[in-house]
């Protein structure tokens, strides 16, 4: 969804109004165009002065507040992937999986900071990170199980049959077409996930997103017979859902995320609960 | 729903700019930094097992040696207690044999005494007889004549 399309359902922010001003000139219209990018910059230039903020001065027994609050987040991170991908598979996806999560929660509770937007409300953003983790998980399956092992994994593991004589043929010729289905089936599966993935946050965030917006309007126009430019406050409860839907919408990205990589992992390490 | 491709790319290209960023510069210093504090409380802990362990030890050998010492002390003791006695018996036998000695010598000394007395008792007892019997009967006999009356009369009263 681009800018001009979503924008009849948010909440103004600044590049809108920027836009607005601008009107039809080059710049407003490359402003309209770019907009969830730009929101993403803002997102990205923020995680990245947050992480050197709080490693900036780290020391081994942690007395700053940040550094506190950033090993309480990696840890709870590290647990929540080593959840999912075992101890040792755990510490080596946290990066992606970590930062994944990061970005997402970022881009969901921008949508509820005054002249801001949630990029996540824009199918461009989900598509985008949905697509990287395709490619991700893709690539780690090639890696991990070789190009013959993932080729044998996305037809099902195929084994020839312990049988002998005639019922080995049988079971041989009645088992290929299967596998065929299968492989069919698996890479049909493995392009539908970033589909769903993509869909859902950007359905969700989207429809928090036109919520908010339903509801300044309604508190707007409550105070509209005074011509109040502050309406009543009615989107507050909402912003509280927004948090919750937020920071699931991102858990939910994140952990499918996790499962996709483990599928593509050669042992399942035995997870901890 | 439109996608514009561009933008998707875009915003890929962004995350992956920010997964390299934070992977580099935050994640892999915060990973690290809480795997070694990891390893060091393990390794303090190990430290303290260690020492307990050792403690255990030290105080398993501490109560044995404190066993072995409270054993030869009391050899000791009871070694010190039996010179004690037979130093006690020996000053006891001996200062015996001393008052025995002593009783023996006083008794002889009286025994001489007594003697002593005796013949000085006896003698002055003759004398005595002797001045009486002569102012008695006035007359002098010879002193050899008169020793042997009054022994004799002695004799006798001593048999009597």
């Amino acid at each position: 969804m681009s800018g001009s399309e979503s924008s009849s359902q948010e909440l103004a922010n600044f590049i809108g109004i920027t836009v607005k001003g601008l009107g039809d000139s080059g710049l407003g219209i490359f402003l309209h165009r770019w907009e969830n990018v730009i929101f993403s910059l803002i997102a990205v230039v923020f995680l990245s002065l947050m992480a050197y903020f709080a490693q900036r001065n780290r020391s081994f027994v942690p007395e700053r507040r940040l550094q506190n609050m950033v090993e309480v987040l990696v840890e709870s991170l590290s647990n929540f992937v080593s959840g999912v991908l075992g101890e040792k598979e755990g510490r080596h996806y946290l990066p992606y999986i970590g930062t994944l999560f990061l970005y997402i929660l970022i881009m969901n509770f921008m949508g509820m900071v005054p002249g801001m937007k949630s990029p996540t409300s824009s199918l461009n953003t989900t598509v985008a990170l949905a697509l990287c983790t395709f490619i991700y998980v893709q690539y780690t399956g090639i890696r991990r199980l070789g190009m013959i092992g993932y080729l044998d994994h996305m037809a099902g593991s195929p084994r020839m049959p312990e049988e002998k004589g005639v019922f080995k043929i049988f079971l041989i010729l009645l088992f290929i077409p299967i596998h065929i289905l299968l492989f069919i089936i698996h890479i049909i599966g493995e392009f539908v996930k970033p589909v769903s993935l993509s869909l859902r946050l950007f359905g969700n965030i989207t429809g928090e997103d036109a919520l908010l917006y339903v509801f300044v309007m309604l508190g707007l126009s409550m105070f509209s017979a005074w011509k109040s430019p502050v309406g009543f406050p009615l989107q507050i409860p909402i912003m509280f859902l927004s948090l919750i839907g937020g920071a699931v919408q991102a858990m939910v990205f994140s952990l499918l995320s996790a499962v996709y990589i483990s599928m593509m992992l050669p042992h399942h390490e035995e997870v901890k609960h | 729903m439109n996608l514009d491709f561009q933008q998707v790319l875009t915003q890929a290209v962004g995350f992956l700019i920010l997964l390299g960023l934070l992977k580099l510069f935050f994640w892999k210093p915060v990973i690290s930094l809480l795997d070694q504090r990891k390893e060091k409380i393990a390794a303090e802990f190990k430290h303290i097992e260690d020492a307990k362990a050792e403690l255990a030890t030290l105080k398993a050998e501490y109560e044995t040696r404190l066993a072995s010492i409270e054993e030869i002390a009391r050899q000791k003791i009871k070694e010190a207690v039996e010179e004690g006695k037979r130093i006690t018996d020996e000053l006891k036998s001996k200062a015996e044999e001393q008052a025995r000695q002593i009783i023996e010598s006083g008794r002889e000394n009286i025994r001489q005494e007594l003697l002593k007395t005796k013949q000085e008792l006896k003698s002055h007892i003759v004398d005595l007889a002797l001045r009486a019997t002569e102012s008695i009967i006035l007359e002098k006999l010879t002193a050899d004549h008169d020793k042997k009356l009054v022994e004799d009369f002695l004799d006798k009263i001593d048999r009597a």
